[in-house]
């Protein structure tokens, strides 16, 4: 593609600038400052590739308009018309952007540039470019597929040197951590052989001093057994000679000593309680005050006849002095009656009283003089009534016997007035005079004479008494009589037996009560001695036992020694069993191995102790056989190693991707440097034809593609890094490279701009670049702007320039 | 003749760690811990339950690495409680035969010097069979002791040896034999250790490898154990293999063209076994490929959950849906690369070594490129070409 004309209606501070007449290849535009050449430069480029980042310069006003006629490679024209930032092509097809498809940087820094886009190196660095220097498809990915790589790389492990915060030096390191690991453990392992031997020395010496201390021991041990047992051993010698002394006790037989002990105790029994029977007779005896217990049991059928008859003998002295008291009235009261009826008791009972009393009552019951009826005739109704209703009163009072009494009163009432009825009837039907012959009627009768009718009743009643009471005095005398004669007796009987008793009459009660005491007592001693003589009899019978049972053994004395000597053997016995268990005990040992070594005795041999020692080595044995069995159950080291083999795994993992991705680099790289090698002159190679005639061959390009970095090598061979060239010289190579890469860039052959960018050569590098550029112009157009009127008869030298002049 | 019944085993490399697995799982750490000596006591648990009469321990019962007073102790205690005779000949890993003054075996074991030695079995007086055996007294014997043995002639003999059969010329360090000439030797049966896979190299005589009690590296696939062999007549009549791996190790390839992930779980948990420790390699092309490669971690979590194993490797050889391949020739910087990779294989080795270390801390790290095979380490060539291409692929997009 060419430029072929530029309108510049308004752009910037220009307006209706038009450029026509522009070469094919190198055409120098030149102008004064301010003419408006880099204006022109600006409108050219930033027409043909429109960018939103656009220069400082021209201020943007948003008026700018213009047109530009390119000729495509093709021959195809195209005008480009620009409408403030808008660019179109006039008949619509496509940009000359859009077909080649490049960065407007890129063309910016590469194919139109003035001295400060020259210096901008970095775009030499772009994939871009970078695929242009490579010329191969696929190439411009190579960068950042390369840093896409490198950084992968550098996550796995630095480049430099191995750190642990890479992966795979983090992988080494925890390799070299088990490492030690296994070793520590295998150092440990290895301990068990040194302990194994160690062990088996330790074990020697204090199998060996086990052995001395052991016989050490037995000889210490030999020793205090003969001096501690040997008092034991004395004492028991003793004990065997005094159970030999007493061995005939053996003797005696089981269950004599408890037997005879029991017949001691019965005895002693008896003895006792005879003492406390004798005793008690004693005490019976001094109660009986001196009285012979014989004499007075001798008295006891009348002792206690006498007392049996005590109530007997009081009941009859009351009744002797009843009668007596009695006599002593009836007598008074025959007395009085004899003195009161002039007759005698035995005249009395020759009186016919009924017959009085039936005569008199006939005289006395004829006119005038009713018959009387015998007053107690007369009076029985009216008592027997009276008596009835005073008993039916009482029953109502006495509760229990109410229906008994009241009945019995009814009774009683009923035949009172039953009487009374009666006897009026009978005083009715007898009435007649009897009273001519009352007198003698009364003496025939035996009364006396000048007895009335009237009197009869009274006089019977006398008599009667007079009767009664003479029979009452007969009664009296004869039963008083009975009872002094048994009196009598009875004081004979007690005479008796006071005299017997040797005792003081008193009152019969106090001489019987005496007498019963006294017979109590005799009776009791009697008792006493009852008992006493069994308690006796007891005694001998327990004595010929006691008899029988020590016949075996002599005499007590000598049963109660063999009983002392079977006792004290049975304790020697024991004694001895307790001391030989002791002795045994104590010396671990049998009495009679014991009883030789006491016997033989010896002096202790000089012995060694051997303990701490002993000890010490048993601790370092349980030490050492602890550490061993930590040891044999010790799985660290197979831990370990699969912890190796993990790390291994994982180390063998990331090296392989390590290696893969260095691989994959180095794949980069050999097909790099095969592009490099094979392809250079198509880039390289051009760029190195410039700088060689920018130079004059005095720099060769060693530029690398795949870095960032420039160099060059000079005629000696000496690299020069872009931090080691001038500014001419960085120039220089920047501007061959860049042409270098313009010139292979693209399909379309875009038109190279220059804005004084040889201003910074010499003028021989200048001339040299003016070759350069003629060469590249020889099928590419150049736009050359400069201020120098010069350049153009510089470029002009070195090859057909066309000029044009703002 | 009297039969009898014997368990023949090798390698139990007690105690000895697992590699090529992470046992950052602490269940599983636990279970590789124990598994070599589960191993040994299943052997031991089969001596009464098979009613055996004797063991023989064909060399390697111990790892020079984990020898410890605890793993001998252990041993000795796993041998008094088979209270069986026990014969042992000591291998390229146990000739050191540390701890054995300290940690004697119990009555029942004898160890067959390196001498060599013969023992009658039950007895010398009345002797049912002979057992010979040589031990290693120092890690490489180059000898082919196999030579040494003569067996009697009128009894059975077992020959208890620790050595490489039919080893490629040049390459035995480990008594190296041809199993041509261990007939007519006077053995009977060749109760031989050191390979660990399990192998009936000839049945006339005997020369039979029981292969180790328990694999303890992706490659060591499939069941583990030892064998209970049978004798009548004077013959083999039987050999029944006792599994005793507790840990099963698989290597599993599976094809993920046309799948998805569903898919492929479905397949993974169809082939492996739960538990077991799988080397998983995926092949084929699909859209699964960049989502395992975006995040192979998760993914392998993922299958491993889904499936119940555990996932000790996942190798991915799988490509897009696009074929990397078809950018061969077409000139860009993918194409570029896979010739590039292709030239670094040819290169070889060191070549790949010297591309990989290349600075300098990477140099401390060289051993573990260097401890890789080839196959490893063309493996990541591939790996990095791929990777280089979809780096730029995604960059491009």
């Amino acid at each position: 593609m060419r430029i072929a004309s530029v309108l510049i209606e308004s752009f910037g501070r220009t307006r209706d600038r038009r450029l026509e007449g522009i070469g094919e290849g190198v055409t120098v535009i030149t102008g004064d400052n301010e003419a408006g050449k880099t204006t022109l430069m600006e409108f050219i480029r930033s027409t043909l590739f429109p960018s939103s980042i656009r220069n400082a310069y021209p201020a943007y006003t948003g008026r700018d308009s213009g047109r530009m006629r390119v000729i495509m490679d093709s021959g195809e024209s195209k005008t480009l018309v620009r409408e403030g930032r808008k660019v179109t092509e006039a008949n619509g097809t496509h940009l000359p952007s859009e077909t080649v498809k490049m960065d407007a940087q890129l063309y910016r820094s590469v194919f139109a540039m003035g001295l400060e886009d020259l210096a901008k190196a970095e775009i030499l660095g772009s994939d871009e470019i970078k695929s242009r220097f490579l010329a191969i498809p696929g190439g411009e990915m190579v960068p950042s597929v390369t840093e896409g790589l490198e950084k992968e790389m550098k996550e796995l492990m630095n480049p430099e040197r191995m750190t642990e915060n890479k992966v795979i030096g983090s992988l080494s390191k925890k390799m070299e951590d088990i490492d030690s690991e296994i070793q520590r453990a295998r150092s440990r392992n290895q301990k068990y052989g040194d302990l194994a031997m160690e062990l088996e020395r330790t074990g020697e010496e204090l199998e060996e001093l086990e052995e001395l201390q052991r016989i050490a021991g037995d000889e210490r041990r030999r020793v205090g057994i003969i001096m501690s047992q040997k008092a034991n051993a004395e004492n028991l010698a003793s004990i065997r000679r005094r159970m030999t002394e007493l061995e005939y006790s053996a003797s005696l037989e089981e269950g004599a000593e408890s037997a005879y002990g029991e017949l001691q105790r019965r005895k002693s029994g008896i003895g006792a309680r005879i003492t406390e029977a004798s005793a008690e007779l004693e005490r019976r005896l001094e109660d009986l005050g001196g009285v012979d217990p014989e004499a007075v049991t001798s008295q006891r059928g009348l002792i206690e006849e006498l007392w049996r008859s005590e109530g007997a003998h009081d009941a009859r002295e009351a009744r002797m002095d009843e009668l007596a008291s009695s006599l002593d009235s009836d007598r008074g009261r025959m007395d009085s009656r004899v003195a009161e009826t002039g007759m005698t008791p035995e005249q009395a009972r020759k009186v016919d009283r009924d017959e009085g009393l039936r005569r008199a009552r006939e005289v006395l019951e004829a006119p005038g003089d009713p018959a009387e009826e015998p007053s107690a005739n007369r009076a029985a109704g009216p008592a027997l009534l009276a008596a009835g209703m005073l008993a039916v009163a009482a029953g109502i009072f006495l509760g229990d016997l109410m229906p008994f009494v009241i009945a019995g009163g009814a009774a009683a009432a009923a035949a009172g007035a039953i009487h009374m009825v009666l006897a009026r009837r009978r005083r009715r039907e007898t009435a007649a005079d009897p009273s001519a012959d009352w007198g003698e009627t009364a003496v025939s009768l035996g009364y006396l004479p000048g007895t009335r009718p009237e009197d009869i009743r009274g006089t019977n009643r006398d008599l009667e008494d007079m009767i009664d009471t003479e029979d009452r005095i007969k009664r009296s005398s004869a039963e008083l009589d009975r009872l002094r004669s048994e009196a009598a007796a009875e004081t004979d009987r007690v005479d008796r037996l006071l005299a017997s008793l040797e005792m003081e009459r008193s009152s019969f009660g106090q001489d019987v009560g005496r007498a019963h005491r006294l017979l109590s007592l005799a009776l009791e001693v009697a008792e006493a001695r009852g008992a006493l003589d069994v308690l006796e009899q007891e005694k001998v019978s327990n004595a010929g036992s006691m008899e029988e049972f020590l016949r075996g053994y002599g005499t007590e004395e000598d049963f109660l020694r063999i009983c002392g000597d079977n006792r004290e053997l049975g304790r020697l016995r024991e004694k001895e069993e307790d001391l030989v268990k002791s002795m045994e005990g104590s010396a671990r040992m049998h009495l009679e191995d014991l009883l030789r070594m006491i016997g033989e005795g010896g002096a202790p041999l000089e012995t060694k102790d051997h303990g701490a020692r002993i000890n010490e080595l048993r601790e370092k044995v349980g030490r050492m056989n602890g550490e061993m069995e930590r040891i044999l159950g010790d799985s660290d080291l197979e831990g370990l190693y699969l912890q190796r083999s993990t790390a291994e795994v994982q180390m063998k993992e990331a090296c392989r991707r390590w290696g893969t991705l260095s691989l994959a680099e180095a794949l980069t790289d050999r097909v790099c440097d095969e592009v490099y090698d094979t392809r250079q002159p198509s880039v390289v190679g051009r760029a190195n034809v410039y700088l060689g005639l920018m130079t004059e061959g005095r720099y060769q390009l060693e530029s690398d593609p795949r870095v960032k970095d420039i160099a060059v090598r000079d005629r000696d061979d000496e690299k020069k890094t872009d931090r080691q060239w001038s500014s001419g010289l960085g120039d220089q190579v920047l501007l061959s490279l860049k042409m270098a890469v313009a010139k292979e860039t693209g399909s379309e052959r875009m038109p190279l701009i220059l804005d004084d960018v040889l201003v910074r050569f010499d003028p021989g590098r200048r001339r040299g670049a003016c070759r350069a550029i003629h060469d590249f112009a020889r099928d590419q157009q150049v736009l050359v702007f400069s201020c120098d009127p010069g350049t153009y008869d510089l470029f002009a030298s070195e090859g057909e320039t066309v000029r044009i002049t703002l | 003749m009297p039969s009898f019944r014997f368990i023949h085993c090798a390698d139990l490399h007690l105690g000895c760690r697992f590699v090529g697995v992470s046992a950052e799982d602490e269940d599983l750490g636990k279970a590789m811990r124990e598994a070599t000596f589960k191993a040994l006591d299943l052997i031991v648990d089969a001596v009464s339950e098979k009613d055996v009469d004797f063991v023989v321990f064909a060399g390697d019962v111990f790892d020079e690495e984990t020898q410890s007073p605890r793993v001998r102790h252990l041993f000795a205690q796993a041998l008094r409680r088979a209270g069986v005779p026990c014969y042992i000949a000591y291998g390229n890993h146990d000739y050191r035969r540390e701890w054995e003054d300290c940690i004697p075996l119990p009555d029942n074991a004898f160890v067959f010097p390196p001498e060599g030695a013969s023992v009658m079995y039950p007895d010398a007086d009345s002797p049912v069979t002979e057992i010979t055996g040589i031990s290693y007294d120092r890690r490489n014997v180059t000898e082919d002791l196999t030579q040494r043995i003569s067996g009697s002639p009128s009894l059975f003999t077992i020959a208890v040896l620790h050595c490489e059969v039919d080893a490629p010329e040049g390459s035995g360090m480990y008594s190296p034999c041809r199993s041509e000439a261990m007939t007519g030797r006077g053995v009977d049966y060749w109760a031989l250790g050191h390979v660990h896979t399990r192998s009936v190299i000839r049945r006339d005589p005997y020369i039979v490898y029981p292969g180790n009690t328990q694999g303890r590296n992706p490659r060591e696939t499939g069941e583990k154990g030892a064998y209970l062999v049978t004798v009548e007549d004077g013959g083999v009549s039987g050999m029944e293999f006792l599994p005793t791996h507790s840990i099963l190790w698989e290597s599993v390839s599976i094809d993920i063209t046309g799948k998805d992930l569903d898919g492929l779980v479905e397949e993974i948990s169809a082939t492996v076994g739960v538990g077991s420790l799988v080397r998983l390699t995926l092949t084929g092309r699909g859209d699964l490929d960049r989502m395992l490669r975006l995040n192979t971690e998760g993914a392998a979590e993922a299958i491993a959950k889904a499936s119940g194993c555990r996932l000790v490797g996942l190798e991915l050889q799988t490509s897009e849906s696009v074929d990397l391949e078809a950018r061969r020739g077409s000139g860009d910087f993918v194409d570029a690369a896979l010739t590039e990779a292709d030239r670094l294989t040819g290169e070889g080795r060191e070549a790949i070594l010297d591309e990989i270390c290349r600075t300098k801390a990477s140099q401390n790290v060289r051993r573990v490129f260097e401890a890789m095979e080839d196959g490893e380490l063309e493996a990541m060539v591939r790996d990095a070409s791929r990777l280089l291409a979809e780096r730029l692929m995604e960059a491009g997009r």
